[in-house]
């Protein structure tokens, strides 16, 4: 039996108030979609096992407060992370504009050792909204400032509708395991005798 | 198969390491939000009330038992004087989350229940019952383990004595 080594990964939702962070988590990890609006206080997170080739992973998915109250306490949220999604609504520009400061926050209060290299991925959101009539953001506008910060994926999702919520994550996931942490999880029963070298990765998310 | 075998392993893991699913929040930031919140008593009511917010955010989530009654304390009080809605709705998962913190499940689901009876599609008053009745179940659990281990041991201890006897 190969041995079952259990990583966690840490990836962090980020975005304005009413984006849809919540309900993005909410649709990939519980696949519900509740329509009340319930503003989230500071942070939570839920965790999804997911497996990538011949490894699981426990994806640890951080729900954070987009109201600006609770910003300051991103420090709190943000150590550790091994990706970080940074969402907007399509319908609103000003939480596509905010989408750098979002970025630079959590470079900044996150302090990961390569910042450079650091993954984040993009998401827009609510796309179903009035039949995509309501749009004011373009998925042109959006890939061209994504491909300016360092050729960051981007996803365009309805947490409502479901659509493009699994792909989305899938990417994130892969990002995630990019930037993976040393530290790993044994499960007791198996020692690895032949001390196995890691798997190869993919070099590349196919997103 | 495999996959299978490691998500049992894995859930019986997750069942007894007792992961709940809340954010910790380290010391550093706790002194952080208290010095904020210090300094914020000469500034606008909404601005001391971010900055308590925070604080009190920081309080229930931390490691140590003394902080986390200092935020109930501070939760139970501000409630006390409280009219805001939403501000009370903050406060009653707040005060829920420290209660959880500190072990005390029955206060905290009473708390929780309040903010699902508020708004029941809540997703984090959800989660926070979702821990909470999840570790009630393990105390039990591990409850009943003692008290089988501790009757195998006094089943064997007289077994051991009858055969001395012998």
């Amino acid at each position: 039996m190969a041995s079952r080594r259990r990583m966690l990964l840490k990836v962090i939702i980020l975005g304005d108030s009413g984006v849809g962070k919540t309900s993005l988590m909410n649709q990939y990890v519980n696949r519900k979609f509740s329509n009340q609006y319930k503003a989230t206080i500071g942070a939570d997170f839920l965790t999804k096992e997911f497996q990538f080739e011949d490894r699981l992973f426990t994806l640890q998915i951080w729900d954070t407060a987009g109201q600006e109250r609770f910003q300051s306490l991103g420090v709190a949220f943000y150590r550790g992370a091994d990706c970080c999604v940074l969402v907007h609504d399509v319908n609103v520009m000003k939480s596509f504009d905010n989408l750098n400061n979002w970025r630079e926050e959590f470079l900044i209060q996150a302090s990961p050792s390569d910042p450079e290299n650091f993954p984040f991925v993009v998401l827009g959101n609510k796309v179903d909204v009035d039949g995509g009539n309501s749009r004011v953001v373009s998925e042109k506008k959006a890939k061209a400032w994504c491909a300016s910060k360092g050729n960051i994926p981007y996803f365009e999702t309805s947490a409502k509708e479901g659509f493009n919520v699994e792909a989305a994550f899938e990417c994130i996931a892969k990002n995630a395991l990019k930037n993976e942490p040393e530290e790993e999880i044994y499960l007791p029963e198996t020692i690895d005798v032949a001390g196995g070298g890691r798997p190869q990765r993919s070099t590349g998310c196919e997103c | 198969m495999e996959a299978k075998v490691g998500k049992f392993f894995e859930s019986v893991n997750n069942f007894f390491s007792g992961s709940d699913q809340l954010p910790w929040c380290d010391s550093d930031i706790i002194a952080g939000c208290e010095k904020e919140a210090a300094g914020a008593d000469k500034g606008s009511e909404e601005l001391k009330n971010e900055c308590l917010t925070r604080f009190s955010w920081a309080l229930v989530h931390s490691r140590r038992a003394e902080d986390i009654e200092r935020g109930i304390a501070m939760l139970e009080a501000s409630l006390a004087s409280s009219s805001d809605p939403l501000k009370m709705r903050e406060k009653l998962y707040l005060l829920a989350v420290g209660h959880f913190r500190r072990g005390d499940y029955s206060r905290s689901r009473e708390l929780v229940e309040q903010c699902l009876m508020i708004e029941p599609e809540w997703r984090q008053a959800q989660n926070l019952k979702k821990a909470i009745e999840e570790r009630i179940k393990k105390d039990g659990v591990i409850g009943i383990g003692i008290a089988v281990t501790a009757a195998g041991l006094v089943a064997g201890g007289i077994a051991a004595a009858l055969s001395r006897k012998n």
